[in-house]
């Protein structure tokens, strides 16, 4: 059974994708650093608040996150 | 010998009343696109006076409920394959009340706006920009049968994701699209657990409150609650404008 921000979320998306048309944003080797130490919770201040405002704006780019902090599940339980 | 056999080798399950009624409702809903009228005046006898509720309380007043729903029993009798029934539209991705309601909605909506600028439109402050009336003014409704409440509904709850503050956004969509652990969150932006928690309750109240102010300052005649906003959006057909 859905969430509801999995609901509203995958609604926009929806039509999102129709009105704007959806370009993933380049993944330079700076922005995918960036990331990745955002994921492992090592940034603060204004470097974490400028990768939130990325996210905020590229949403895209969450699953990237996502799947950096679950590589630690793995690396945790080695 | 059924009788007789151990409790683990034998279970019988009765079949989910959710599950029968669906199958019911699905096999009515066949037999009205097929054309079967004695199956429509079952279809509408068993919806209209929750459908005539449901308008009303989002803001049509009797007569127009009436009007609208007999407009869209109307379309739900085919006439040929030049005017296929409405019924055709509906994928049965949700229960059929849910979606005629929608459906019903949109139509009341386009009806309203149609009525309300047969006359000549009010001077705005925006007159001469992109946002000014004429823009804004649906053009006459195709065969679309819900375009008008999808754009309200999408551009009301984009608003509201905008106006989020971006940590609060970009830890829902972790955490209720991604299935990252609020536990996992707290490490990567340094919260306590209980500032997580804080932070993505609070965000969904505000999408909530957000979301239904944007609703009404772009359509004041329309009433919905949150949670007819989300059965709206649920009920979302997905493929419709395609």
């Amino acid at each position: 059974m859905k969430n509801t921000f999995q609901l509203l979320a995958g609604f926009l998306e929806r039509y999102e994708d129709e009105v704007e048309g959806r370009e993933l944003p380049e993944l330079t080797p700076e922005v995918e650093s960036r990331l990745r130490e955002f994921a492992r919770g090592n940034l603060r201040g204004a470097d974490q608040a400028a990768v939130l405002d990325m996210l905020k704006h590229n949403p895209q780019l969450i699953a990237r996150v996502a799947e950096e902090a679950k590589k630690l599940r793995t690396d945790a339980g080695n | 010998m059924i009788a007789n056999s151990p409790d683990w080798l034998v279970t019988l399950v009765p079949m989910p009343a959710d599950s029968e009624q669906e199958q019911e409702e699905s096999s009515l809903v066949e037999r009205c696109q097929d054309g079967d009228r004695e199956a429509l005046s079952e279809l509408r006898e068993r919806n209209n006076a929750s459908l005539r509720n449901i308008l009303i309380a989002r803001g049509a007043n009797s007569s127009e409920a009436e009007e609208i729903l007999a407009e869209v029993w109307a379309k739900c009798v085919p006439g040929g394959e030049q005017h296929p029934s409405l019924l055709e539209k509906f994928n049965g991705n949700c229960k059929v009340q849910n979606w005629l309601a929608r459906v019903a909605t949109n139509r009341w909506l386009d009806a309203k706006r149609q009525e309300k600028f047969r006359g000549e439109p009010p001077v705005t402050a925006d007159a001469g920009s992109r946002t000014e009336f004429f823009y804004r003014v649906p053009a006459t409704p195709k065969e679309d049968v819900d375009s008008t409440l999808v754009a309200l509904l999408r551009d009301s709850l984009k608003a509201a994701f905008a106006s989020c503050q971006p940590e609060a956004l970009v830890l829902l969509r972790l955490v209720y699209l991604h299935d990252v652990t609020q536990r996992e969150v707290m490490r990567m932006v340094g919260w306590s657990e209980s500032k997580v928690s804080r932070t993505l309750s609070q965000a969904l109240d505000h999408i909530h409150t957000e979301t239904l102010k944007q609703l009404k300052q772009r359509e004041p005649m329309l009433t919905l609650t949150w949670q007819d906003f989300q059965d709206l959006c649920e009920s979302d057909p997905g493929g419709f404008l395609s």
